[in-house]
């Protein structure tokens, strides 16, 4: 059931070595990425850091254990304010995700509606949909253009029973890494978020990129983030996904 | 004679082992807030201090216990009141599927926004009763995590702990009307408070287990114990001829609560229920010192909008089995709340309060985040509707509050 969470997914943009031919198709650049190796799991540290569109920042520490794109758990180590917070996405047998975050001032977990998705994640630019990660299987894809390098520009559009909060997204997926280097997302026929990524190195044979910035084009702000102290393929207790270890 | 040397040594090796995978963590928060009422009143000047201490003993996803420990100090220069309190003070074990929580703690049943009828563990703070703050205490507490998608919670609360009433202007005005004719109340006293005796007869307990399905979650809850908000009877005691004093009794009703609560995700809407039958020792309303039968039912469900906005819309009903030879006491309000992300620093919430006889209450709140652990909020509460009904007569308690916190 395990579907690779290629596009936005937050932790993991990985990629095999890069191929010898030039992709012709939309599908086949897809279906490339799709078939790159990925970790079964992978615990991670990530620094974020939230700059208003007038340049003042707010930093946030969290941590995360995934097990592939089925289930995730993230909680905020710091600072005092937000620290305790959480948030467990899991994946139902239908497809869909079930998304629930954890507020210790309430000791009170709350489920998110799936209207929810494109709200943003604990005030960041980064949307609870951007933690998940998107299923390329909801989106039908156009290749657009062929650029120097190469560099592919995709085209992604939600199919219609597609969870998406989006109208459609801009993929540019370099030959040589297949992690898409920039995405944008439009509402209602404009551009409204960017997100790059950057400093793609190998970690213990996966390619992945450990820098991740989105920049939210309507109010000017944009939000870091950076993994550090990552450990992948090793095993997580199933007891982690869940309410209990979210509350703890 | 080994054995009287090998006993303490092994148990010092042992305590050091343990004291060495324990590790403790240190936070705290200072806070301030300001208020001015519609009346002209301040209500609040208050600044606070709150240090807390928590760890956790043992290593890996799950340690063998972990406990934390909140002080809390205060000075409200509107009240001239300054507090020195212990807040939440706990501890739990990890035994397996099991945890086991000793000691001061607050803890949230329920499914709903706000209004709560199966959360009635902790009392409530209602010196400022459009934020009731829930109240820790002492209580044992054992969670059964039996599956992933089943859990039973039991509660046993040794002590009862009654609500903090609220302040003289939120207090509802006494019934005046069993006063005889051409006499007068000359002197109102402070009221006396009749709280359960701390006895084995009187130890509160809820059950409460739950089940998750994909994509929704339903509880059952059993309560037995008191309620931890009074029923206020007005009792003359006379001092001379045509002169009374006007004495209230305070008196904490016995309940037993069945209680179900559920939410639920269906398309893009969270629909949320909870309902409370409550059931005291005065079904047929005879003593008006004991809260009668009552049920409280919330229904109602969260819509997300696009661009970060949310709102909840919930009906709540409130329902007072009859005094002998009276009719029902019932009521309906309607709970209307809008959240709204301004930016990455800034969140607006407004909630609304309709009651159907008329009145009710309007809030708006700003929070925005100043810096890393910095935030401040800016809110107004109004209060609206005839002499006599719910919020109307807490028309001048209409207030705007500013505050500050800082944690670290």
């Amino acid at each position: 059931m395990r579907k690779p969470a290629i596009i936005t997914s937050l932790l993991l943009l990985l990629a095999g070595s890069a191929l010898a031919q030039t992709f012709t198709t939309a599908q086949d650049i897809m279906d490339a990425v799709s078939a790159t190796p990925e970790p079964v799991t992978l615990q991670a540290t990530l620094d974020m850091t939230i700059t208003s569109a007038n340049g003042q920042s707010l930093s946030r520490t969290l941590r995360m254990w995934s097990e592939g794109d089925d289930r995730r758990v993230i909680k905020f180590i710091a600072p005092a304010d937000i620290a305790g917070s959480g948030f467990l996405s899991l994946e139902r047998p239908d497809g869909s995700s079930e998304n629930m975050i954890y507020l210790p001032a309430l000791d009170r977990v709350r489920r998110i509606a799936g209207g929810q998705q494109g709200d943003s994640f604990f005030g960041s630019d980064f949307s609870y949909s951007d933690m998940t990660g998107i299923d390329p299987d909801e989106y039908s894809h156009s290749l657009l253009e062929t650029r120097d390098g190469p560099t592919y520009i995709i085209e992604a559009v939600p199919l219609p029973d597609s969870e998406s909060p989006w109208e459609r997204l801009l993929l540019e997926v370099p030959h040589d890494t297949l992690i898409p280097a920039r995405v944008d997302y439009y509402l209602n026929g404009t551009a409204v978020r960017t997100l790059t990524t950057s400093d793609v190195s190998k970690v213990d044979g996966y390619l992945l990129a450990r820098e991740r910035r989105m920049d939210n084009l309507l109010s000017g702000s944009h939000t870091l983030i950076r993994q550090s102290e990552m450990t992948l393929d090793e095993d997580i207790p199933a007891e982690v996904f869940s309410e209990r270890f979210l509350r703890r | 004679m080994r054995l009287h040397y090998l006993l303490p040594l092994l148990l010092g090796i042992g305590f050091s082992l343990t004291w060495a995978q324990t590790e403790f963590g240190f936070s705290g928060r200072i806070d301030s807030e300001f208020g001015v009422a519609w009346s002209g009143d301040l209500p609040v000047a208050r600044a606070g201090l709150e240090l807390s201490v928590s760890g956790q003993s043992g290593s890996g996803f799950f340690p063998d216990a972990t406990f934390g420990a909140t002080l809390l100090a205060g000075y409200d220069a509107a009240s001239g009141e300054a507090s020195l309190e212990p807040g939440s003070i706990h501890a739990t074990l990890h035994l397996g599927d099991f945890d086991l929580s000793i000691g001061r703690q607050i803890v949230f049943w329920g499914s709903t926004d706000g209004i709560n009828p199966v959360d009635v563990l902790n009392p409530r703070n209602l010196s400022f009763p459009p934020d009731a703050r829930k109240i820790p205490v002492p209580l044992l507490r054992a969670t059964w995590y039996a599956h992933d998608s089943f859990q039973l919670e039991a509660v046993l609360l040794p002590v009862f702990t009654p609500s903090v009433l609220p302040g003289e202007a939120w207090r509802p005005a006494l019934k005046r009307g069993m006063l005889p004719p051409g006499s007068s109340i000359s002197e109102q006293r402070e009221p006396i408070q009749l709280l359960p005796e701390a006895e084995a007869r009187n130890i509160q307990f809820g059950l409460r287990a739950t089940t998750r399905f994909d994509g929704a979650d339903v509880s059952l809850t059993y309560f037995h114990g008191f309620r931890s908000q009074p029923t206020l009877q007005p009792t003359l005691v006379p001092l001379a001829p045509g002169e009374f004093a006007l004495q209230p009794r305070l008196h904490y009703s016995r309940i037993d609560l069945l209680g179900i609560d559920f939410s639920a995700a269906v398309s893009e809407l969270i629909l949320r229920g909870e309902f409370g039958w409550n059931m005291t020792s005065d079904a047929d309303g005879a003593d008006p010192l004991v809260e009668n039968n009552y049920l409280q039912a919330v229904l109602g469900g969260e819509y997300a909008f696009s661009a970060g906005s949310n709102l909840i819309v919930q009906g709540i009903l409130d329902w007072h089995a009859p005094d002998a030879g009276k009719t029902a006491d019932s009521s309906f309000r309607l709970m209307t709340g809008l959240n709204h992300q301004l930016s990455t620093r800034t969140r607006l919430e407004l909630a609304w309060l309709q009651d159907f006889d008329g009145s009710g209450t309007v809030m708006a709140r700003v929070n925005h985040v100043f810096a890393d652990g910095v935030t401040g909020h800016a809110g107004a509460w109004l209060f609206y509707g005839a002499d006599g009904t719910q919020y109307g007569n807490w028309r001048d308690n209409s207030q705007v509050r500013i505050g500050m916190s800082y944690e670290f």
